[in-house]
């Protein structure tokens, strides 16, 4: 008897999980210079030319909320955005509703408790080149390329951003009111219009510049206009 | 439907403490509890031979010529005794001594320095470090899914033929957590099948006066952090915990090593500066080198007669455990790696 129920239950999830429902969700389209990002392009700045060779950011915890007491959570908790892979800016689940939500807040990088975790799968898997190798940890944020500012080795700079323990967490929280198509830049415009590119081109590890930069990359969410 | 869901939950809570009690031999009884968290990655005959085949295996470098085992060698605990400073790829020297490898579930960290937080990532670091093995870790992982014996035996053991960096590094992790000695002298005595002799009897005292509060019985560790007072190598300039937590009260700190099976893995000390223990004896008696964050355990001289000196030695020869490091278990998995062909 108890059998025939499980089944029961067991089936109707299952015709339940099949039938088709519209996937809407959100999208975090990394900007510079009020366009997206191509990687490998040449762009012109002051006396500058920059290009990006990599660009991927953890983003994690997405949630929704309405007023003070209804929230939604994406079942998916961490999500790898990687220029270089298109998809990956979309983050997509069937529960966003168009206009049913005021804000939308989320983490920008891995809290600390992941950090400590051991091997994890899917986007955080270290095949993904996001985990530190001589020491433990995700890198938060990477941002790669190239600019004639750069004093350094084919004036490159590069920024690994990265730490979970006291006093340089890099994880950043981040709240934005709901944009109705789910549409959000990341201006890196604005990141580097703060950024001397002559001093500073390089950081690897965990530290207090790691934290000052991720800080002013969190403000640097906008809903696209 | 609520106790349906009771129901189902309850049975696979039993089934999950099965699975994960066929491995309990792993934990001595005298052990205090493991800090490796089992739950997130339960044993597993198979997943265990992935591990030890992986382990002996140079695919994991980038010119296959230098496995794990290159550096951790099953006949010294899994350290290396050729070298005082661990040797890599393309005869590439490294900066500290490859220590013995058991007893690993039960590290809060990992390295001289404690760089690493989980045994997991241990391997990441080996794997992408220029002068070890001088590989990427996606690179590796596309090498196994290519090569001809891994993806079926990930697949019978994970039930997926896709090596993912997870999988990998948890199969490495499993075998390396099977590496538990217990089985001295020592913790025969323990259990009352053996006794000391008077030497190591007297031994045993003045280790539990001298040193017992760093290497706490019965890991022989307490895998904390400190300065024993070792003077700088000027050479190598090597500062220890303060690499990673950047603070002044860490320099010089390296995470303090088990005393277990010290016989078969000399050279001693994070740059393996000592061959023998009497070298190890004379540097607690007259060449502790104070500094502002010497621990406090060694500010006041230590003095052994020699006899002392000798019967503390005989006592921490009762910590080597044979059977571990002639363990066929452990060894290098030559039907998997070299199969006969016939
Ligand atoms: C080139 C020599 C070399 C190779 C190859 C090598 N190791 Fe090591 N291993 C070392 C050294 C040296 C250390 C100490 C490093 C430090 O403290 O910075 C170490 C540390 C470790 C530790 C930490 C032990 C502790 O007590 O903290 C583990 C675990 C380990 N290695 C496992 C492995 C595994 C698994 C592999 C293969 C994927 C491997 N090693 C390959 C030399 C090597
Ligand atoms: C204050 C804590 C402390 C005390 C007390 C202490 N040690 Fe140590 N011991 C350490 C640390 C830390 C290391 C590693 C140092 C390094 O490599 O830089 C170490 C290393 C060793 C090693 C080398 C092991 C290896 O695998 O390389 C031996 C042997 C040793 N100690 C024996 C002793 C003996 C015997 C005593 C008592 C006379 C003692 N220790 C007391 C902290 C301590």
């Amino acid at each position: 008897m108890m059998k025939t129920i499980l089944f029961i239950i067991f089936t109707v999830f299952l015709c339940a999980s099949f039938v088709p429902k519209k996937k809407r969700g959100l999208t975090f389209t990394p900007t510079f210079q009020r366009n997206i990002i191509q990687l490998d392009r040449d762009y012109y700045r002051y006396e500058d030319t920059i290009r990006f060779s990599s660009l991927k950011f953890y983003i994690s915890n997405i949630k929704l909320h309405k007023g003070k007491s209804k929230t939604y959570c994406f079942p998916k908790r961490f999500h790898l955005i990687d220029l270089s892979n298109p998809a990956s800016l979309r983050i997509l689940s069937q529960k966003v509703k168009k206009s049913n939500w005021d804000s939308v807040s989320f983490t920008l990088g891995i809290d600390s408790i992941t950090n400590s975790a051991g091997a994890l799968g899917g986007d955080l898997d270290p095949t993904n080149g996001m985990y530190w190798t001589w020491q433990s940890g995700y890198i938060n944020t990477k941002i790669e390329g190239f600019s004639s500012q750069c004093p350094t080795r084919k004036n490159k700079f590069q920024f690994h951003l990265g730490g979970f323990t006291f006093p340089h967490q890099t994880a950043q929280k981040a709240t934005l009111p709901y944009a109705e198509d789910g549409e959000y830049e990341l201006n890196f415009s604005k990141l580097f219009s703060t950024i001397n590119l002559e001093s500073n081109h390089t950081i690897m590890s965990p530290g207090k510049k790691a934290v000052d930069m991720t800080e002013i990359l969190a403000t640097c969410f906008h809903s696209k206009l | 439907m609520n106790k349906n869901l009771i129901v189902i939950v309850v049975f696979s809570l039993f089934l999950f403490a099965f699975k994960c009690m066929k491995y309990d031999g792993l934990i001595p009884l005298n052990f205090p509890a493991p800090i490796y968290n089992f739950e997130e990655n339960p044993l597993d005959s198979n997943k265990i031979e992935i591990g030890r085949t992986l382990f002996y295996d140079p695919i994991l470098s980038k010119d296959n010529t230098i496995s794990c085992s290159s550096c951790h060698s099953p006949y010294n605990a899994f350290a290396h005794t050729d070298h005082d400073l661990s040797h890599g790829i393309y005869d590439s020297i490294g900066t500290r001594n490859a220590p013995a490898l058991f007893n690993l579930a039960w590290h809060s960290s990992f390295m001289w320095d404690g760089a690493i937080n989980h045994l997991d990532m241990q391997a990441l670091a080996p794997i992408n470090h220029a002068g070890e093995m001088g590989e990427t870790t996606k690179n590796v992982v596309d090498k196994l899914n290519k090569s001809s014996i891994y993806p079926v035996l990930f697949e019978s053991a994970f039930g997926t033929k896709e090596i993912t960096g997870e999988l990998m590094l948890k199969a490495l992790t499993q075998f390396q957590l099977t590496l538990v000695s217990a089985n001295s002298k020592y913790d025969q005595v323990k259990s009352g099948e053996k006794f000391f002799s008077s030497k190591e009897q007297n031994g045993y005292k003045l280790f539990k006066q001298n040193c017992n509060s760093c290497h706490t019985e019965p890991l022989f560790s307490s895998y904390q952090f400190a300065n024993n007072g070792l003077p700088i190598d000027s050479t190598l300039s090597d500062y220890g915990r303060k690499r990673i937590t950047q603070k002044t009260e860490d320099n010089m700190l390296f995470k303090i090593p088990s005393l277990r099976n010290l016989s078969y893995s000399y050279p001693y000390m994070h740059d393996g500066r000592f061959n023998k223990l009497n070298q190890v004896l004379n540097h607690y008696t007259n060449g502790i080198k104070d500094s502002p964050t010497l621990s406090l355990k060694l500010k006041k001289k230590i003095t052994f007669s020699s006899n002392e000196k000798v019967d503390l030695i005989a006592f921490l020869k009762t910590l080597d455990d044979k059977a571990f490091v002639f363990n066929p278990k452990n060894k290098f998995p030559r039907s998997i790696l070299l199969p006969e062909k016939d």
